[in-house]
């Protein structure tokens, strides 16, 4: 009878409570994949990406995979589990992960020293954090590594980490330039950038969004379309309501939130730091190399 | 000796309420030696330490017929372990600490007499701050006497509601009630080897026999540790010190262990080991109070345990919870130690799209820029080199004039090869790039 009843109790909590993405119960089990977010791949991944599985996302530069990987990182976290981003090459930018929308407190970073042996040493910290059990989703950025560098990895280390996520419920996915590794049933990921949309002229010109393609595994006939925005507006201010400089902070009290993130802005916002602070400034000078 | 000035207080101590003061004009072999006095006697006392020391002597009469006995023997027990002390007996906690600061020898004030025995003294030894006693001397006032001997309600027309506080301290009350001190805890352990011990795997078993026993302690007291000092005696001599603070307090030995033989396997000692000792900082334990929906929290042993494991990349603050500071200066954020919190829920639909992200260059890259009609035309760089085929900008930022100040002009730019950000620093001259756009 008791059995029926939790049974039951734990029925409603799933309908009234638990979508596929939501929490799990404490004790579940929940082996579902971690969406990225983006519908059409994840419909075309099985999901998004495998627990227990070693995935890839690479490309070249400005070809969205990190920008994708902090999207599925911010749905981790949003969703009350822990992440970790290991980055042999201290290249993660945290105003850009909160305006991903990432919680940064639940967000483990681990930076590399530049080393020869950084790449290395971080994937022993990826077998380390698989082993504490703690986290769900995992990115080791190798993005911009080396060829030696990569070399350098002995032979066993990606089928030693895909033997340790097995054993767990996390997910692991690497960000690299080209191809590196995956698991038998992790996805592989290939970005292909298609340029940059723009919009306005002279100084009033914005960086709208990147573009890029994504195939999900090498023999997908065809990719998805992948547009990462960058939250800019098209300009509607006058010349008057940009000029602001934190030096005189009298005219724009300071904010403490990701600097990114302007949900309404009065006025065109760039794509950076800068946002309240940004002057544009008239194009003139002369040619010649700068300093 | 002075003793029973006053004539005592004529009365058996049964409930009296009754408070004694212990003080030293001269110093004491160590701080806390009139605390070990007192607490022989009662564990009700105030310590302002190292002197003087406040006691609540109701409730001892059957181990001292009168309060003068009583005083005797407080006064002997103190002697024996300093040269001069003073012990003053008074109904009054006020009274008791004020007579034994100014009166040598033994003290005992007869019920209700307490002003009269204060009056003679000097304002300096009332607790008062010093502004007060500065405009109390502006009054003319130098005895406890002459401020008790004012009305109340005149010195609150002038003074306000500390007026009538004063008045009431000059006659001997009681502003507030005896507040006990605990006893300081202290949760250390040494254990002296009979054999000097070489290497992390038989000190780990001598380790457990420290770490038991310690964590027993704390959790009879309801207490974990946050921090932890080892000190290892070496057998050149030397002393090998660590400290450890985890991000989360524990009790549990087994944790304890295991990041001290981390800690060591980092920091060897070096020698053989002759003698451990090992201290616990307490701090009260808190329990969590789960919820049925929310995910489960991870463990804060096991958390500490695996950021000890990454100290290579903990250490130095280059690993933990990234957090942005309230600047607006670009790129401004500090690395601090990670300890998620509850989880904050956010639905999945208020995730933004896919945004694009920077990928920073620390340091920024020195690059050379060609510019045609001020904008930049051509990258030159470590690893970045292209004809600029677009761009947006120029967005000026300058900031924190009154510190290290900045100011920059910075340009998207796309190159062949990918999207960067670079920015020009107008105060030291010179081009960067930032970052790529990814």
């Amino acid at each position: 009878m008791r059995t029926a009843t939790k049974a039951a109790l734990e029925d409603l909590l799933r309908q009234r409570r638990l979508a596929p993405d939501a929490l799990p119960l404490r004790g579940e089990r929940r082996r579902g994949p971690l969406t990225t977010g983006h519908a059409e791949l994840d419909a075309r991944t099985g999901g998004g990406l495998p627990r227990g599985q070693l995935s890839e996302a690479f490309g070249p530069a400005s070809s969205g995979r990190t920008g994708l990987a902090l999207a599925t990182l911010a749905r981790v976290t949003g969703t009350g589990g822990l992440a970790a981003w290991v980055d042999p090459h201290d290249r993660l930018d945290p105003a850009s992960a909160a305006a991903s929308g990432i919680h940064l407190d639940r967000l483990l970073w681990l930076r590399g020293a530049h080393g020869a042996r950084g790449v290395v040493d971080a994937t022993r910290a990826v077998a380390t954090l698989l082993g504490a059990g703690l986290f769900e989703l995992l990115v080791l950025d190798l993005a911009g590594a080396s060829s030696r560098e990569l070399r350098l990895l002995p032979g066993t280390t990606w089928v030693r980490l895909q033997r340790a996520l097995e054993a767990g419920e996390a997910a692991l996915l690497l960000l690299a330039s080209e191809h590196v590794a995956r698991g038998p049933y992790g996805v592989s990921l290939a970005f292909a950038p298609r340029g940059a949309r723009f919009e306005g002229a002279g100084s009033g010109r914005l960086l709208m969004s990147l573009n890029a393609e994504v195939r999900p595994g090498p023999l997908a006939l065809r990719g998805a379309a992948l547009e990462l925005s960058t939250g800019n507006e098209p300009r509607t201010g006058n010349t008057e309501e940009r000029e602001r400089t934190e030096s005189n902070g009298a005219r724009e009290p300071r904010r403490l939130k990701p600097k990114l993130e302007s949900p309404k802005p009065q006025v065109t916002m760039p794509t950076h730091a800068s946002v309240c602070l940004a002057t544009p400034l008239p194009l003139g000078g002369g040619k010649g190399w700068g300093t | 000796m002075g003793e029973g000035k006053g004539g005592g207080l004529n009365q058996r101590l049964g409930s009296l309420v009754l408070f004694g003061g212990i003080h030293s004009p001269e110093p004491l072999p160590s701080p806390d030696t009139l605390v070990q006095v007192s607490r022989a006697f009662t564990p009700r006392i105030e310590a302002a330490a190292p002197t003087p020391v406040l006691l609540d002597l109701q409730g001892l009469s059957r181990a001292w017929p009168s309060p003068e006995a009583l005083g005797r023997a407080l006064l002997e027990a103190a002697r024996e372990r300093a040269r001069s002390v003073n012990v003053a007996l008074a109904t009054t906690r006020t009274a008791a600490m004020v007579l034994a600061r100014s009166r040598e020898g033994l003290t005992v004030v007869p019920i209700g007499a307490e002003a009269q025995a204060l009056a003679p003294l000097p304002l300096s030894l009332l607790d008062i701050a010093p502004e007060e006693a500065d405009l109390l001397a502006r009054f003319g006032l130098r005895t406890i006497g002459e401020l008790a001997a004012l009305p109340a309600h005149g010195l609150a027309a002038r003074l306000g509601e500390s007026g009538p506080r004063l008045v009431r301290l000059a006659r001997g009350e009681d502003p507030r009630p005896l507040v006990p001190a605990p006893p300081a805890e202290r949760f250390e352990i040494t254990l002296d080897l009979e054999w000097p011990v070489e290497g992390l795997e038989p000190f780990a078993f001598l380790l457990q026999r420290v770490l038991d026993p310690l964590a027993e302690a704390l959790r009879g007291r309801g207490r974990l540790a946050a921090a932890l000092d080892l000190e290892l005696l070496l057998v050149d001599g030397r002393v090998h010190e660590r400290t450890l603070r985890p991000a989360a307090p524990s009790a549990l030995p087994r944790t304890w262990r295991t990041l001290l033989l981390l800690d060591l396997e980092a920091h060897p000692p070096g020698e053989a080991i002759q003698r451990v000792r090992v201290c616990a900082e307490p701090t009260p334990a808190r329990e969590t109070q789960f919820s049925l929906l929310d995910p489960a929290q991870p463990s804060p042993e096991k958390l500490a345990e695996t950021l000890a494991r990454l100290h290579e990349f903990t250490a130095g603050g280059r690993g933990g919870a990234a957090a942005l500071l309230d600047s607006h200066r670009p790129g401004a954020f500090a690395v601090r130690n990670f300890a998620p919190g509850p989880a904050r829920l956010s639905p999945l639909e208020a995730a933004p799209f896919p945004r694009l992200a920077l990928r920073a260059f620390r340091p920024p890259l020195p690059a050379e820029v060609r510019l045609e009609g001020g904008a930049p035309a051509f990258v030159l760089a470590s690893g970045v080199r292209g004809a600029v085929l677009d761009r947006a900008g120029p967005w000026r930022a300058s900031g924190d004039w009154w510190d290290e100040a900045y100011s920059r002009e910075e340009w998207d730019v796309t190159l062949g090869s990918g999207l960067y950000r670079i920015f020009r620093d107008r105060l030291r001259g010179g081009w960067f790039v930032e970052g790529e756009l990814d």
